[in-house]
């Protein structure tokens, strides 16, 4: 059984690249039982809508 | 790296953005290939110690009950709130340098992790553990410095 911290490690993975259906199914499974993963799945959609988002003026200090 | 610059993630981008990203990519893959030249690079191939982490899980793999991420609400709200946007960017800043750079070619300029790992040279797994790491911490991070502060 995938705990939340390996929910996480999908959740990141699927903003990167497609997820197998094997992975996509044990998520899937992992998210219905789980409202903090759930959650956390939302933040991560957000922090990548975010980065899109972002400014590039904003973002000159981060490139130190 | 011609075809980078062709990427489709610059669409809908001002020619002026489109500019300083074009520069500020540059200065980032160049401080991470130094970085990985003069040897500073961890490999980072797996999950092992790292502090931040290990602060919102328990040793079994659930969450701490302190660190169980929250509702943060309607995301188009975040993005208009310019308190969401400092803590962004202060967050962004408390990250450590090589986890910093690599979320922002990835989410703030849109490279792949194929196409940042062929140009820094590190395996694409590499890449994956950092953006992991990147945003576990950032989403701590925001829920702390945002969430708690809108409320008080």
């Amino acid at each position: 059984m995938m705990m939340c911290k390996g929910a996480t490690r999908l959740m990141s993975l699927r903003q990167d690249r497609p997820l197998t259906l094997r992975q996509r199914l044990s998520l899937r499974f992992h998210l219905m039982m789980c409202d903090a993963c759930t959650e956390c799945n939302r933040q991560f959609d957000l922090l990548h809508e975010a980065g899109r988002r972002h400014t590039p003026e904003l973002q000159a200090d981060d490139a130190r | 790296m011609a075809a980078i610059e062709k990427d489709a993630s610059f669409a809908g981008r001002s020619g002026y953005e489109t500019w300083v990203f074009g520069i500020l990519k540059y200065k980032i893959l160049d401080a991470l290939r130094a970085q990985k030249r003069q040897g500073k690079w961890q490999p980072l191939e797996d999950e092992t110690d790292d502090d931040a982490i290990d602060r919102q899980f328990q040793q079994n793999g659930r969450w701490r009950v302190e660190a169980r991420p929250a509702r943060w609400g309607d995301p188009e709200a975040a993005f208009e709130n310019e308190l969401f946007w400092r803590v962004f960017d202060a967050c962004m800043i408390a990250l450590p340098d090589t986890i910093a750079r690599v979320f922002s070619l990835r989410e703030l300029m849109g490279l792949s992790t194929a196409e940042i790992c062929r140009e820094i040279g590190i395996k694409e797994n590499n890449c994956w553990v950092i953006l992991h790491r990147a945003r576990l911490r950032l989403r701590a991070c925001i829920e702390q410095g945002w969430l708690k502060e809108a409320s008080t």
